[in-house]
């Protein structure tokens, strides 16, 4: 009888301690109310960038197969010497580089900063709203753009946590970050099972993240919450792309050959349609409206032990808003550039193609702008007559323009915007 | 002379001109050039329509010289 008593404990005892450890969540639970602030949020790098552009290297190895051998017998007839044969059959001979015509669509990469009010003073005071055991438990963050920007959030990209990242090329998600123990040799090895296309090794234990996020035209908004132990303090990167409505312009692309005495000649100027960023005004910065709501869980007490499960937990919510800077002027202007001075007011040349078509005399980038320049102003070219370029003149100020007057008024690379 | 004039980035650009003033609303142009202008009187506004971008009316503005 005395054997059975002991088991029934021992049972017991065992059951106890499994419900304790394993299925209770706290020891007691209260809402306490509103209080916000316990927790901040701080966009601290928005980060711009332009669509890459694609740069194919051309050489022997990318032609068809007759223009390989077209290519071979031309560099045999140029290069007897074996030696630079194999040189220039090794070379490239230029990029395709592909010109860069959409300007309106932005990378924009964010990191948000969460962070609690670690006030360790009120540590064991009875009022006080901080323990070292208390976790931000679900948060719910939003990023707003203004309509007037004519701006708007196009897709995710990439979204990091604290616990691991995931590769999103939709508007919205919803993932849950499950950590399996993995078993591996002298210790543990956790592995992660969330990503939609990754599977990374992390050495975390048991973090369990549930991630949700949608993108509409004006707005992001992350929700993420952690289920036991995790606390969502720490960074959240997320990688969007925005698309502002397009504004239309013509840039010009200068093609130059090599003459025989080894100086550039202009042998074309394409037009080229692009679309820039289409907004009357140019702020100086785009502003965004930052939101967090957030649920804060406060151990009142039992946060002497790793487990929740002895927890006296209260729950507070809390609320952030706050307009915050999101780029300056010089991350969303395109970066054309022009032949002109900024003496007396901005002036620039222009090309006129027809009576009624006069068009600025812009680049997409300095280096194509530079070199016209320098093929402008080369010695060889008359001095005092007015410049062409097949039928269309080049005009300052409303007229035809000479070399020398280039010089004369000291015109020079500009940036458009 | 009249002018039509737009505004992007801050930056005016004069799109067409004509001896009269046939700028009415709903009106398309093409909005790339960028034409030599002498504009001294505002007119009036208009909403245009740039020819590249057929769904997105813009606000121009009509000068005089």
């Amino acid at each position: 009888m005395r054997k059975f008593s002991f088991l029934i404990a021992g049972v017991l005892l065992l059951l106890t301690i499994t419900a304790c450890t394993s299925v209770k969540r706290f020891k007691s639970v209260e809402y306490k109310g509103e209080d916000s602030s316990l927790v901040d949020v701080e966009l601290f790098n928005a980060r711009i960038s332009d669509e890459p552009v694609t740069v194919r290297d051309k050489n022997l190895w990318t032609l068809s197969a007759n223009a390989q051998t077209r290519l071979v017998q031309i560099l045999d007839e140029r290069y007897p010497d074996n030696e630079q044969f194999m040189s220039a059959m090794a070379g490239s001979f230029g990029t395709g580089e592909t010109p860069l015509q959409d300007l309106t669509r932005k990378d924009l990469r964010m990191i948000f900063t969460i962070s609690k009010n670690r006030d360790y003073s009120l540590l064991n005071d009875a009022g006080g709203r901080f323990s070292p055991a208390d976790r931000i438990e679900y948060l719910k963050l939003s990023l707003k753009i203004p309509e007037s920007y004519n701006l708007r959030f196009h897709e995710w990209n990439h979204y990091i946590t604290e616990y691991g990242d995931i590769d999103i090329a939709d508007v919205s998600f919803s993932q849950n970050l499950d950590l399996s123990v993995d078993g591996s040799y002298g210790g543990v090895d956790m592995g992660s099972e969330a990503t939609l296309a990754r599977n990374e090794k992390q050495v975390v234990s048991k973090r369990y993240l549930k991630l949700n996020g949608s993108i509409s035209d004006h707005q992001v908004v992350i929700e993420e919450e952690g289920t036991r132990e995790v606390d969502l303090t720490g960074n959240i990167t997320a990688d969007v792309s925005l698309l502002f409505d397009g504004f239309p312009e013509i840039v010009m692309v200068p093609v130059f050959t090599a003459v025989e005495d080894g100086s550039l000649e202009l042998s074309a100027l394409n037009l080229v349609d692009i679309e820039v960023p289409a907004m009357s005004e140019a702020p100086d910065t785009l502003y965004a409206d930052l939101s967090l709501i957030y649920i804060y869980r406060h151990v009142a007490s039992g946060w002497n032990t790793f487990a929740e499960w002895d927890d006296k937990v209260e729950y507070y919510q809390g609320s952030i808003s706050r307009r915050i800077p999101l780029f300056p002027k010089k991350d969303y202007l395109p970066r054309l550039y022009c032949i002109g001075t900024e003496q007396g007011g901005k002036d620039a040349l222009k090309f006129r193609k027809t009576q009624e078509k006069e068009y600025l005399l812009q680049f997409r980038d300095r280096h194509d702008a530079s070199r016209f320049l320098e093929w402008l102003l080369n010695p060889s070219r008359l001095q005092s007559n007015p410049v062409f370029i097949g039928s269309s003149k080049l005009l300052y100020k409303g007229d035809p323009i000479t070399p020398m007057e280039v010089i004369q008024n000291q015109l020079k690379v500009l940036p458009v915007y | 002379m009249y002018y039509l004039i737009v505004r992007n980035l801050g930056a005016p650009r004069c799109v067409d001109r004509n001896e009269e003033d046939l700028y009415e609303d709903g009106m398309s142009f093409d909005c790339t050039p960028h034409l030599e202008c002498d504009p001294k009187e505002f007119v009036k506004e208009v909403e245009i329509i740039c020819i590249e971008h057929p769904d997105d009316p813009i606000i121009a503005m009509v000068f005089r010289d």
